[in-house]
C-alpha cells in the first residue's frame, strides 16, 4: 500500500472536494457565459483521486494520439499544477462552440491558442479559487499556457517542480458542456505534503461546517 | 527611518532605471497596488489607451475606462491581488468591450495577462501586460491565405496532371541515399495498368518494367542524371502484364534542393503508338504492297549490301533470277485477280523455304530475285529447282490453271563492280531458260 492510499480519505473529505470544485465550476460556467453573451453549462463535475500514474495510463489508453491542454502552475501552502485536457478535436469545438462559426482547420492560430488558454484560465481560477477561499491557502498562480496535441505523461511529469520519488494526487475533475458535448478534465496534480496540507484544510474546513 | 542622500540618490536612480525598462518593454505595462491604484503606467500603455501617465497615476482602472472595463478584467485584478492568481484575457472575447487602439489608430489586437506580484513583505501588487498580437495575427492570416492557396494550387494542378496522357514523376534521393516518391500523377495508372496506391510507395517502379536488354541503357542514364544534375531522354519498351509491349519516352532531369537531396524531374511519355506509325512506315516503304516481300528498291539495297560483304571477304554469293512463265496469258485468260493470287501465293511458298539470311524481293512485274550469301552457285542450283518444282507441283486451287517459273542464276564474281552486274548475268540466263523451252534453272555461263 502506498502512502497516498494510507491517507485513507474519509467520504465526506470527498463530499466536500466535490462541493468545492462544483462551486468552482459554477463560477466557471457563469464567467463563460458573460464572456461569450449567452448561456454556458458545465455539468457536475465528478471527483476521483488516483496516482498520477494510473491516470497517466488511463489519458493514454483512452487518447492515444494525445490531448490538448492547458495547464497553470502554482506554489504557496500546496504547490503543483492545475490543468484542463481534452481529447485534441474536441478542444476546437469548444473553441467554436465558444467563438461561434469561426473557420477552424487543423491548427489553431496563436489568437485562437490564446482564446482555448483563457479558457482554461477561467474554469481553471474558478476552481483554485473556491478552494484557496473555502480552505484559507496561500498560493501563487502562474500564466496558463496552451499545449496542442501533447502526449498526456509529458503534463504528468514534464518540467514540474514536483518531486517524482513521492506519490502524487491526481484529481480529476471531469466537467462536460451541454450543448456542444464537449468532455474535459480538470486536474489538479499534487505532491505529497501538499496533499497533507490539503487534506488538513478539508478537515478544518469540514469542522467549521459542523461547528456551524 | 529616514534615508541618507546618498541612499536617497541610489533609490531614484534604480526607480529611474525600472521606469526606463519598463517604458522599453515590448508590452503596454500597468502596476496596481493591493488599493488597485496605478503606480506605473507606461508609454506603449498611454499610446494603446490614450490616456497619458500623469493622468493614469493613483487612479483606478475602473475609473480611467469608465465602464467599459470588462467584468472579467476586474474580477482578474481582484484574483490576482487577492488571491495570488493569474489570468489571461484574449481579443477573441474582450476585443469588443476593452476598446484599445494600434500606433496606426486601428483596433489593437491583445494579449492580456494580469499576475499577482508577491513581494517579500508580504505586499502584493498587481502586473498587467497587455501584449500587441496585431503583428502576430497579420502573420498567421498571411500563412494562412499562403497554405490555401497552396492546397488550391495543388488540387488544380492534381486535376490537370491526374487528366494527363503523361506520367509526372518526382523522387527525391537524400544524401545516405534514401529514394522518395514526393509527386506521381494518377496517369501512371493507365500507362502501366497497375494500382496507383501500388506505384506511388515503389520510387524505382519503371525500372521493374523495363525489358532487360534497356534496363542497363536506362540505369545509365539515370546514374548520369543523378551524379551531373543534367536532362537526358531515352526511349525504352516496357513489359505490362498482359504481356504487351509499350514504347516510353523518359526524359529525366536531375537537381539539387537547399537540404542536398537531388531531385530527380521524370516525364513519362507513351508513345507507342508513334513507334507502331514508324514501324508501319518503314515496313510500307520496303515491302512490295501486293506480296509483302521487299520491294525493288529495298531488295536492290540489302543486295548491294551482301554483295559488298561478299566482295570484301571473299565468299561466295549467288543470285536466282526468277520469271514466272507465261504469266501475261495467266493474266488474260483467268482475270487479274487471278494474278494478284499466283503473285501473292508464289512469294508465300517460296519465302518458307528459304533461309533468314537470303533475301527476296519482287523487282517488278512477275519478275522475283532471290540473293543467296555465302552461297556457291552448285549450291544455289539446288535450291532454284526446289523453288522450281515447288511452284510446278504447287496446286492452285483453280481449275486449268498451271504455274512454272523459269530461273536465271548467277554467282559473284572477282570482277564485279556491283550487284547490278551480277543481276545482268542472271537476267542472260533466265533468257537462255525461256529459250529452252522454261520451267528449268539455267546457269550463266560464257
Amino acid at each position: 500500500m502506498n502512502e497516498l492510499e494510507s491517507l485513507s480519505w474519509s467520504e465526506d473529505q470527498i463530499d466536500a472536494l466535490t462541493e468545492i470544485m462544483n462551486m468552482g465550476i459554477g463560477v466557471a460556467a457563469s464567467s463563460l457565459s458573460e464572456m461569450v453573451g449567452e448561456e454556458v453549462i458545465l455539468n457536475i463535475p465528478k471527483i476521483r483521486l488516483v496516482s498520477r500514474h494510473d491516470i497517466s495510463q488511463e489519458l493514454s489508453t483512452q487518447c492515444p494520439e494525445g490531448m490538448s491542454y492547458v495547464f497553470q502552475d502554482f506554489s504557496g501552502t500546496v504547490h503543483g499544477r492545475s490543468a484542463l485536457l481534452f481529447p485534441i478535436q474536441k478542444s476546437f469545438n469548444l473553441v467554436k462552440a465558444l467563438l461561434g462559426n469561426i473557420e477552424i482547420d487543423d491548427e489553431l492560430t496563436e489568437m485562437e491558442q490564446e482564446a482555448l488558454s483563457e479558457v482554461g484560465n477561467v474554469i481553471l481560477n474558478a476552481c483554485i479559487a473556491t478552494l484557496v477561499n473555502n480552505l484559507a491557502l496561500e498560493i501563487e498562480v502562474e500564466i496558463p499556457q496552451y499545449v496542442r496535441g501533447g502526449a498526456v505523461s509529458v503534463l504528468l511529469e514534464g518540467d514540474t517542480q514536483l518531486d517524482h520519488s513521492q506519490t502524487n494526487l491526481f484529481c480529476a475533475v471531469n466537467f462536460s458542456t451541454r450543448e456542444s458535448g464537449i468532455e474535459g478534465y480538470v486536474m489538479f496534480l499534487l505532491e505529497l505534503p501538499s496533499v497533507k496540507t490539503l487534506k488538513n484544510s478539508l478537515e478544518e474546513y469540514l469542522e467549521n461546517i459542523m461547528s456551524l | 527611518m529616514t534615508l541618507g542622500v546618498k541612499q536617497t540618490q541610489k533609490l531614484v536612480s534604480w526607480t529611474n532605471i525600472i521606469d526606463a525598462v519598463i517604458d522599453k518593454s515590448e508590452f503596454g505595462g500597468i502596476v496596481l497596488n493591493g488599493a488597485q491604484r496605478v503606480l506605473i503606467w507606461n508609454q506603449k500603455m498611454a499610446s494603446y489607451s490614450g490616456i497619458c501617465r500623469e493622468m493614469a497615476l493613483g487612479r483606478r482602472m475602473v475609473s480611467l475606462f469608465d465602464d467599459n472595463l470588462p467584468a472579467r478584467f476586474i474580477n482578474s485584478i481582484d484574483q490576482a491581488l487577492n488571491l495570488g492568481m493569474s489570468s489571461v484575457l484574449s481579443y477573441k472575447f474582450h476585443g469588443q468591450t476593452l476598446r484599445l487602439t494600434n500606433s496606426d489608430g486601428g483596433p489593437l489586437l491583445f494579449t492580456i495577462y494580469i499576475k499577482p506580484l508577491s513581494l517579500p513583505n508580504s505586499v502584493r501588487y498587481c502586473l498587467i501586460e497587455i501584449h500587441n498580437m496585431t503583428n502576430v495575427e497579420a502573420r498567421e492570416r498571411r500563412l494562412k491565405k499562403i497554405t490555401e492557396e497552396r492546397k488550391e494550387s495543388e488540387t488544380r494542378l492534381r486535376l490537370l496532371t491526374d487528366n494527363l496522357p503523361a506520367v509526372i514523376h518526382q523522387v527525391s534521393v537524400s544524401e545516405d541515399g534514401k529514394k522518395e516518391v514526393t509527386f506521381l500523377n494518377k496517369g501512371v495508372e493507365q500507362l502501366l495498368a497497375e494500382e496507383y496506391g501500388i506505384l506511388c510507395k515503389d520510387p524505382d517502379f519503371l525500372k521493374r518494367y523495363i525489358l532487360p536488354d534497356d534496363r542497363q541503357k536506362f540505369d545509365d542514364v539515370l546514374a548520369d542524371v543523378m551524379d551531373n544534375t543534367l536532362e537526358r531522354d531515352i526511349i525504352v519498351r516496357v513489359n505490362l502484364n498482359q504481356n504487351s509491349l509499350k514504347w516510353i519516352h523518359v526524359f529525366l532531369r536531375g537537381r539539387k534542393n537547399d537540404r542536398g537531396s537531388v531531385i530527380i524531374d521524370g516525364l513519362y511519355l507513351d508513345i507507342t503508338f508513334v513507334k507502331i506509325g514508324e514501324e508501319e512506315l518503314r515496313r510500307l516503304a520496303t515491302t512490295d504492297s501486293l506480296t509483302g516481300i521487299f520491294n525493288r528498291r529495298h531488295l536492290l539495297e540489302i543486295a548491294e549490301r551482301d554483295f559488298a560483304a561478299a566482295h570484301r571477304y571473299e565468299t561466295p554469293l549467288s543470285v536466282l533470277l526468277i520469271d514466272i512463265d507465261h504469266f501475261k496469258y495467266v493474266n488474260d485468260q483467268f482475270g487479274h485477280d487471278i494474278g494478284d493470287t499466283v503473285l501473292k501465293k508464289f512469294s508465300i511458298l517460296t519465302q518458307d523455304i528459304l533461309r533468314q539470311c537470303d533475301i527476296f524481293g519482287r523487282l517488278g512485274g512477275e519478275e522475283f530475285v532471290i540473293v543467296l550469301p555465302q552461297t556457291p552457285s552448285s549450291g544455289a542450283f539446288f535450291v532454284a529447282e526446289k523453288v522450281r518444282k515447288l511452284i510446278e507441283n504447287a496446286d492452285w486451287a483453280i481449275t486449268d490453271l498451271k504455274v512454272t517459273i523459269s530461273i536465271g542464276l548467277a554467282q559473284s564474281l572477282p570482277s564485279d563492280h556491283d550487284i547490278s552486274d551480277v543481276l545482268k548475268r542472271a537476267d542472260l540466263a533466265v533468257y537462255k531458260a525461256k529459250d529452252a523451252g522454261r520451267n528449268q534453272t539455267f546457269i550463266y555461263s560464257d
